[in-house]
């Protein structure tokens, strides 16, 4: 089953309190790329918004996971993770994730389900409110617009 | 420390900070070590208890992505139509996930 097939691809890694484990907007190498899973501590998630404001938007807890967006969608880090007492993680590499997702696809989904129903940060709320700007986008579901999302390139310009 | 002059209750604490975070980081390694040691089966039982209690008892979409697969496996409509509805996910008509007669 879909548990056994994660379990057997971990890898664990211990993280000291107040240590960044994945960074907002890291473009790391493929085979650098994890997914986490809290073994045992808590984290917290940060998340830098579209004026460069930074704010604290959930706590991780035991058993929950984080950096799924960057092997779902092929995108940069959307979140900073910093752990806030010792961590024990367990981390799945992209390219195992890849095996997993094509033997079980459902999971994928789930997870862009999850990632749909409850990443509603305000960066994300910025993003699809430009993107719903767009009369022909707004008309299409959220798994469009967050694919296209996650897909686009953020440039900021200086004020004149 | 003392070129800064730092208070007592502050020297204790970065003291007992860095007591246990070499205390943990041996017992990280220790782990590694360990699980290097130990054949590919052992390790992977090692793994497993460390890991699947918690992943089975409390990550949900782990928990709701197995009942999808066993609903689907036993031929359950309402997962079958589910899937379906979730196939548009994957941009793929001849996904696994949409099962046809």
């Amino acid at each position: 089953m879909l548990l056994d097939s994660i379990v057997v691809t971990l890898g664990s890694s211990l993280n000291l309190p107040d240590e960044e484990v994945i960074k907002q907007d890291d473009n790391k190498a493929d085979d650098e790329l994890a997914m986490f899973f809290c073994g045992t501590g808590h984290c917290r998630v940060k998340v830098r918004d579209h004026n460069g404001r930074e704010q604290v938007i959930g706590i991780l807890k035991e058993g929950e996971h984080f950096g799924e967006i960057a092997l779902i969608y092929k995108c940069k880090r959307s979140a900073t993770v910093i752990s806030s007492n010792y961590n024990t993680f367990a981390r799945i590499l992209k390219p195992r994730f890849r095996e997993v997702i094509s033997e079980f696809p459902e999971y994928e989904i789930c997870l862009k389900n999850n990632a749909i129903k409850n990443y509603r940060d305000k960066k994300i709320q910025f993003i699809l409110r430009m993107i719903k700007r767009v009369e022909y986008l707004a008309k299409h579901d959220d798994e469009v617009l967050y694919d296209l999302m996650f897909s686009l390139t953020p440039k900021p310009f200086e004020k004149d | 420390m003392e070129n800064v002059d730092l208070p007592p209750n502050l020297r204790k604490e970065i003291r007992e900070y860095f007591q246990t975070i070499l205390l943990t980081m041996q017992q990280q390694n220790e782990l590694d070590a360990f699980i290097k040691n130990i054949s590919p089966s052992l390790a992977l039982k090692v793994r497993g208890h460390m890991f699947a209690s918690v992943l089975k008892e409390r990550n949900l979409i782990i928990k709701q992505t197995q009942q999808i697969i066993i609903k689907s496996s036993m031929g359950i409509p309402e997962a079958i139509e589910a899937d379906k509805n979730n196939s548009s996910f994957l941009g793929a008509p001849s996904s696994p996930l949409t099962i046809d007669a």
